[in-house]
Formats: structure tokens, sequence, C-alpha cells
């Protein structure tokens, strides 16, 4: 019971004071007689004494000191409640704590600088540009950027000529590590192209035969097969195994049918503007936009914002603040009935462009037929048959000393 | 007739096998080297310097002394003192 810990103590707060008089020793029976909780009593004379009290009992020093006549001086206050009134006193000295402390985190969640390492031929300012895309600059608050994972994903699809991509945050640094691919001389790429054919990638008509070398094997009209061995690399004679290789180059167009199943709704949603627009402004800070809510209200159920930024600059150097202007558009449905002749036309015109998507540079329409088009709940459903150009040729390596 | 009683007291813890402190309220007295001693059951201070704690318990006053003694916390039935105690003694 007396190994008390202090913890309490501390908390609660005490009082060293010092007692004068002759009556000591009864003011110590009071004390006690009263259950107050006197400790470290310390004889520094016949009539003088130091002894600690809890602050919360200073209170009921004072009828116990009269009838022992003693007299009390504070020597000096320990624990919390005395701490946080000198604490009161130097406010100002906690507010510099507590900013300098603010600041630190602030200033230590920013971006002070984008480093990129290992890229030879791209500039540094591609790179930093395509960062920037993916919101790392400087100046970015560090939680504002992705994952380290997305944003190497992400350069990594944008710059094909990087082999590998590394990011990462080094305290308030970004370093962008880029490893590029080893550029295949182009030349050496054409004069070592031996070794190959051209054959049929998919059955088809022969077209058209543009070939640059190599010896052709088919002729227009020809009906190839998928695998069809279509130009030969090697100059001689068919039969034999003979000749010199020097690489079939060229390409063979093909004519091909395409079978697309198209629908289309009879029924159109399209969005428009009514013309009703309202503008409201934000300010932002950094990269973060304060929303003021009851400031501009929305009042329209659908629209679409167009946000303009406007950032102050002193001489060319745009200050970290500024406000967003939004400017919202009313927008509303409207539905437009198609007829069924109208609603082919647009089918063939959707096919035919994913079509031709598909089918590259050289792809080419020749003709299209519109096959028994019928209306299904609303919807025209209907095939397409096309008539169409493209290369089907593909290089095949062959190996070589077989 | 309080001599009788405590006499009884002492019979009857003889008898019952309980501690005599708790029985007849007498000083409990437990010391650590020459640094520490612990009363219990004392009856208040008698005097107090540097050199000399006095005790009044049941069996009259309780004298220690030493040098540099210190009251390090002081209840109504129990004190503890620090200090480089040389004696403990009953005065009677």
């Amino acid at each position: 019971m007396l190994q008390k810990n202090q913890w309490p103590q501390n908390i609660k707060g005490w009082l060293r004071i010092e007692l004068t008089g002759s009556g000591l020793v009864s003011f110590i029976n009071e004390a006690t007689r009263r259950k107050m909780g006197i400790s470290q009593v310390v004889w520094i004379s016949e009539d003088r004494m130091h002894l600690t009290i809890p602050a919360s009992e200073y209170v009921q020093l004072k009828p116990i000191l009269k009838q022992t006549r003693t007299k009390s001086r504070i020597l000096h206050k320990k624990g919390l409640p005395f701490f946080f009134m000198r604490v009161k006193k130097r406010q100002f000295f906690l507010y510099g704590l507590l900013l300098f402390f603010a600041l630190l985190f602030l200033l230590t969640s920013v971006v002070w600088s984008v480093k990129i390492e290992g890229n030879e031929t791209i500039p540094d300012k591609e790179i930093l540009q395509l960062l920037k895309n993916e919101g790392v600059y400087v100046g970015q608050l560090k939680y504002r950027i992705p994952e380290e994972d997305e944003v190497q994903y992400r350069l990594q699809v944008r710059m094909p000529q990087v082999a590998w991509v590394g990011f990462r945050l080094e305290g308030t640094r970004a370093v962008l590590t880029v490893v590029e691919k080893k550029r295949v001389n182009e030349q050496e790429k054409q004069e070592s192209g031996g070794s190959y054919n051209l054959v049929a990638k998919k059955e088809a008509v022969v077209y058209d035969l543009n070939v640059k070398r190599g010896r052709s094997l088919v002729e227009v009209n020809d009906v190839v097969k998928k695998g069809q061995l279509l130009v030969s690399g090697r100059y001689g004679d068919q039969d034999t195994d003979e000749g010199e290789w020097v690489g079939a180059k060229g390409k063979v167009l093909g004519e091909v049918w395409y079978e697309s199943n198209v629908t289309v709704p009879l029924q159109r949603k399209r969005k428009v503007y009514t013309g009703n627009r309202e503008k409201a402004w934000y300010p932002y800070i950094a990269t973060q936009v304060i929303r003021i809510p009851f400031l501009f209200p929305e009042s329209y159920d659908k629209y679409e914002t167009i946000r303009k930024t406007n950032t102050p600059r002193i001489k060319d150097y745009p200050l970290p603040f500024g406000w967003v202007e939004e400017e919202r558009l009313e927008t509303r449905w409207v539905s437009r009935k198609l007829s069924v002749k109208q609603a082919i036309a647009l089918g063939k015109e959707r096919a035919k462009e994913d079509l031709l998507f598909q089918l590259g540079k050289d792809g080419r329409i020749l003709d299209e037929k519109v096959l028994h088009p019928r209306v299904d709940n609303g919807k025209v459903v209907m095939k397409i048959h096309f008539d169409v150009v493209e290369e089907i040729s593909v290089k095949q390596p062959v190996l070589q000393g077989e | 007739m309080g001599n009788l009683s405590n006499k009884m007291r002492r019979i009857a813890s003889d008898w019952l096998d309980i501690p005599q402190d708790v029985v007849a309220n007498l000083p409990r007295i437990q010391m650590i080297g020459p640094y520490r001693v612990h009363i219990e059951n004392h009856h208040g201070v008698e005097r107090f310097t540097e050199a000399e704690l006095r005790l009044k318990t049941a069996k009259g006053l309780l004298e220690i002394t030493g040098k540099k003694l210190v009251i390090h916390t002081i209840h109504s039935d129990e004190v503890r003192v620090d200090g480089e105690v040389s004696g403990v003694k009953f005065l009677g």
C-alpha cells in the first residue's frame, strides 16, 4: 500500500511545502488522522520540515495549520496540472511547436524533385511530361501519387521503346529508373533477314501481288489456303532445294469475305444541351480543390461541367493556389426514332468502321451487301456481307540447313 | 482491567494460532537492511528529527534512531521510514 505508483500522483499534481512552527509533530498526527497523503517528510531543523502533499489536498491543509499554529510555504509545484498552467502562460510557444510539426509534416509530404535515371535516347523532358500526366511532378502531394506499380505499368505502356520502368519514392524525391530496349540496327535487320518465306495467313483469292524480293509461286485470282507458300525466299529451281536465300519481301493482297451481324435499336437516346448554364468558382490550394457546398448550389439534374483553372503568376512562376471556374451546362436526354432504312444505313456504317479498323492500313472494302434485315423487339437485326481486300501474306522463317 | 484483557488476547492468539499483531493491535515492524523500517499499527508520531523518530504504539513508545531519517510515507496506522537506521527500540 505504501509503494504506490508515482503516476497517479504526477497526473494529479503535488506540492512540496515547507512548514515552520513548534507543533510540527502534532501537525503530522492531525494530518494522518484526517487521512491526508503525506509523504517525503524531511526534518530540516527543530522548527522546520519539508513534506509533499497531493495538490488537491492543499485546501484541507488550512484548518490543520491553524490548529497546530504552523505556517506553510510552497517550495515547488509538480505534475500535470501545473505543467498545463505553465503551458497556458506560454501559449505562443506551444502554437509555434504545433506549427513546426505541421510544417514539417506538410513539407515532407510534397515531392520536391523528380529524378530520371538510365535514359539514353529518350529526352528527360518527354519522360517528365509523361510523369506529370500520371500525377508525378514537383509540388505534388505524395499521397496523391498513385501506386508505384500503377505508375510503372502506365509509363511502360506509354513508352514502348523502354524495356523496364521502375518508379519509387525516396523521401521527398521521386526516382524513375528506365531501361531502354537495345535497338537493333535497321540496316542489319534488312540484310540479315535471309531465310524468310511469305505464306498465306488465311484462305483467300489472290487479288494483287507486290513482290520486292523472292520468287512468287501464285498468281492473281489463284485460290490459296491458309499456310500456303506464296513467295519463296530463295532464287533458283523450284523443285530442288538449291538456290540462294535472299529472303522474301513484299505484300500479297487477297480478297476475303467477311460476314458481320449487326443490331441497331430503332429508339435512340441522345444527350442535348438545354441552353441553361451556370457558373461556380472554387478556390484551390496546391492540387486540392476546396468545394464550398452551399455557395454555388447545383441546380440541374443532369449537367456537364467545363472546368477552367486560373493560376495567378508572378513573373511566369505559378503560385500554388488559385481558383477554378466551373461552368455547368444543363443537359437533357432526347430520344429519336429511326426508320428501318436509317437504321440499316447506320448499322452498315458501323460495321464498316469496325471492319476497317480490324483490317489495318491495307484493308479496303470492295463490296458490301445487307442480307435479310428484320425488325425484332424494336431493333433491326441484319447480316452484312463484305467483300474485302487485305494483306494475307505473313513472314515465316525457314530453318536453314534442313 | 486492560492488563487482563491483554492477557486474555495473548492466550487466545496462542491458542488459535493467530498472529499477535492482529489480535492485540501490537506494532508490526519490518526492516529492510539498515535502510528502511516499516511499522504498522502505530498510534501517531511523538517526536521526529533527522536522527530520531518516536512513535506511539500500544506497547508504549517505539524509538527508531539513525541518520538522515525521512518519513517516506505516513498513514494513520502505517509509517515507512527511510534513512540509515541504527536502532529500533521500545522505550516502554
